[in-house]
């Protein structure tokens, strides 16, 4: 049976429409114009991770002036809590539930990276595995009981279970696994499974981000019980101080944040950690001052 | 042990007593009175035999007694029988119960025993394996760590004594005596850290220049060159995220290279278990520096600007 193109465009964006609204609950997403509203969302974090670093840039300049004493972080942390609100209130897109707005500005703060976002979802019905690897060209199906799902636009991979629950990794913010998830379960429903979207739950964010040079020796010998550091088995020192989150800090000032649930919590994280690192800083100038001398011998 | 509260000399009652063992007294040191007599010896069995191939041991005594063990290995085993009776009508011995020791005792001896021959290859003190058979001994009981393999966690134990007791061994030197690979010792070592609810303290570059240097056979004064650059090194923070065993073994190098023994960076890896790459790295590191590096005592073989440049 011969289709024409725009035909089957047609039925695609109303099939789309159909599933955002009734299967995903997102009421404002059938308000978009046209296409998928994903391609906007990566917009917007390609828009911030533009701005972030040139804030971050800016930002590690003003360091020195933020982290001497405590009373400028003290009100940089407040202002950070307050703008976050107000974006809040004003955002359009992101009042999704499971999703935290992302400050666009953080004045004289560490910018983190998001570099990967967890999620979970469930699709209420139970899934036959080898109907689905046999009908979908990008899957693998290795393990009995697991399907790997990987999509192109927002580039991420899911794991799929034959219970109905769908695990997608790989995202690079919260928006975008939601979309990502979504999209998986609508891939599903187009093959004619019965498929909703029900309980998503950002599981992990995984965020970087780069502050100073730290000393990690006096770190763990300050803080014994949170930090385990040893330099034979890994160049990072783990922190475990605060609940929940486990803190990789590299010596050249590299921190990873693993664990956490939502942007807000790294941020949040941040805000305790920089304050308190700010007492072991590494006095830097020393390694520059070896590199340059290093090349006056051999122009010698 | 006879507890020397209970008996005291009547005319010194402060006096420490000593006990002669040969004819099992207790001796007042300062007036020379006999106050206890026939006291029960509990050190080992002084009479040796030298007729191996006697099927009877007539040693009276067993092994030592090991506190760790449970019981204080103070249990009864019946021993294979010799006469008529104790032979059932099939020709089995009744009573086959030989060996009943406990079970859990047995996988503790086990690991003392591969503790013991572990340290040995590296001829660690017998303080130390002492230290390693109670941390054993602690973790096991604590069952927290229970589906690891009793090797890793020996292998671990030993680690963690090592450190204890200020002489830390590397990670790889352990790996070099135990049949466990380097990364399941790590997470053994964290997991035992956990469990116990310890720590150890961070690792510097002095502990391990004696040995590594005398390895190589470098004399003394290069060695204690060494420590000395190792240690200002870290001090002027030239070598920021280096683990200390690169920048001790980039202090060897420097050392040994401005002396009359001169050792090859490939040498100086396979002692300490790094790369030479890496030695090379943090040798790029610190010379720069290196005429603030040395002691100041320091007699050099080759001076300071015709050191090798990497």
């Amino acid at each position: 049976m011969i289709r024409s193109r725009s035909c089957q465009v047609m039925e695609e964006r109303m099939l789309e429409m159909f599933f955002d609204k009734h299967i995903a609950n997102e009421e404002k997403m059938s308000d978009e114009p046209e296409g998928p509203p994903p391609e906007s969302g990566q917009e917007d974090t390609d828009e911030t991770e533009q701005m972030t670093e040139d804030v971050g840039r800016s930002a590690v300049n003003c360091i020195s002036l933020d982290c001497s004493s405590q009373n400028p972080t003290g009100a940089a942390e407040v202002s950070g809590t307050s703008s976050l609100q107000q974006l809040g209130d004003a955002s359009v897109r992101s009042d999704a539930p499971g999703t935290s707005a992302i400050p666009l500005i953080r004045q004289q703060q560490i910018i983190p990276r998001i570099r990967n976002v967890n999620s979970s979802v469930k699709l209420g019905c139970r899934l036959d595995l080898n109907f689905i690897a046999h009908n979908t060209w990008n899957v693998e199906y290795k393990k009995s009981g697991q399907l790997i799902m990987r999509i192109r636009k927002p580039r991420t991979t899911a794991m799929i279970y034959s219970s109905g629950r769908v695990i997608c990794s790989g995202a690079r913010s919260e928006e975008e696994s939601r979309t990502a998830a979504r999209r998986f379960a609508y891939k599903l429903m187009k093959l004619g499974l019965p498929v909703s979207f029900l309980n998503f739950k950002i599981q992990n964010v995984m965020a970087t981000c780069s502050s100073f040079p730290v000393s990690l020796e006096r770190l763990t010998q300050a803080y014994p019980q949170h930090c385990s550091y040893d330099p034979e088995l890994f160049s990072g020192l783990f922190f475990k101080g605060i609940p929940g989150m486990t803190v990789n800090v590299f010596a050249n000032g590299e921190m990873a944040f693993l664990g956490a649930k939502s942007t807000a919590e790294i941020y949040s994280a941040i805000d305790t950690i920089c304050p308190m690192l700010s007492c072991f800083r590494r006095q830097g100038g020393q390694t520059q001052c070896t590199l340059t001398s290093l090349k006056e011998i051999k122009h010698k | 042990m006879a507890s020397t509260s209970r008996v005291h000399c009547p005319d010194h009652p402060d006096a420490i007593l000593v006990e002669d063992y040969r004819a099992g007294d207790m001796i007042c040191p300062e007036c020379g009175l006999v106050v206890g007599d026939r006291v029960i010896d509990v050190g080992s069995e002084w009479r040796t035999f030298s007729n191996e191939k006697a099927l009877k041991d007539p040693s009276r005594v067993g092994d030592a007694q090991n506190p760790l063990l449970n019981g204080g290995d103070l249990t009864t085993m019946i021993s294979k029988g010799t006469g008529a009776a104790s032979f059932d009508e099939f020709g089995n011995s009744k009573y086959q119960n030989r060996r009943t020791m406990s079970s859990s005792d047995r996988a503790m001896l086990n690991a003392f025993k591969e503790i013991s021959t572990m340290a040995d290859r590296i001829n660690l003190p017998r303080n130390i394996i002492d230290r390693t058979n109670n941390l054993f001994k602690q973790v096991y009981e604590q069952k927290s760590l229970k589906g690891r393999a009793n090797d890793a966690i020996a292998s671990a134990c030993l680690y963690i004594a090592c450190r204890q007791e200020g002489v830390p061994r590397t990670f790889k030197e352990i790996c070099a005596v135990s049949r466990i690979s380097k990364k399941e010792i790590g997470r053994c070592f964290k997991l035992i850290l956990k469990a116990l609810e310890t720590s150890v303290d961070l690792i510097t570059t002095g502990d391990f220049m004696s040995r590594f240097c005398s390895n190589l056979g470098l004399p003394k004064q290069v060695q204690m060159a060494a420590t000395f650059i190792a240690r200002k090194a870290v001090e002027l923070d030239l070598v920021p995220g280096r683990s200390p065993i690169s920048v001790a073994a980039a202090a060897i190098y420097m050392a040994s290279q401005a002396s009359a023994e001169k050792k090859t960076q490939k040498e100086i890896g396979d002692i300490a278990g790094v790369a030479d790459v890496t030695i090379r790295q943090s040798y790029r590191l610190i010379y720069p520096r290196a005429a603030e590096l040395f002691p100041p005592d320091f007699k050099f073989d080759t001076p300071v600007d015709k050191l090798p440049q990497l």
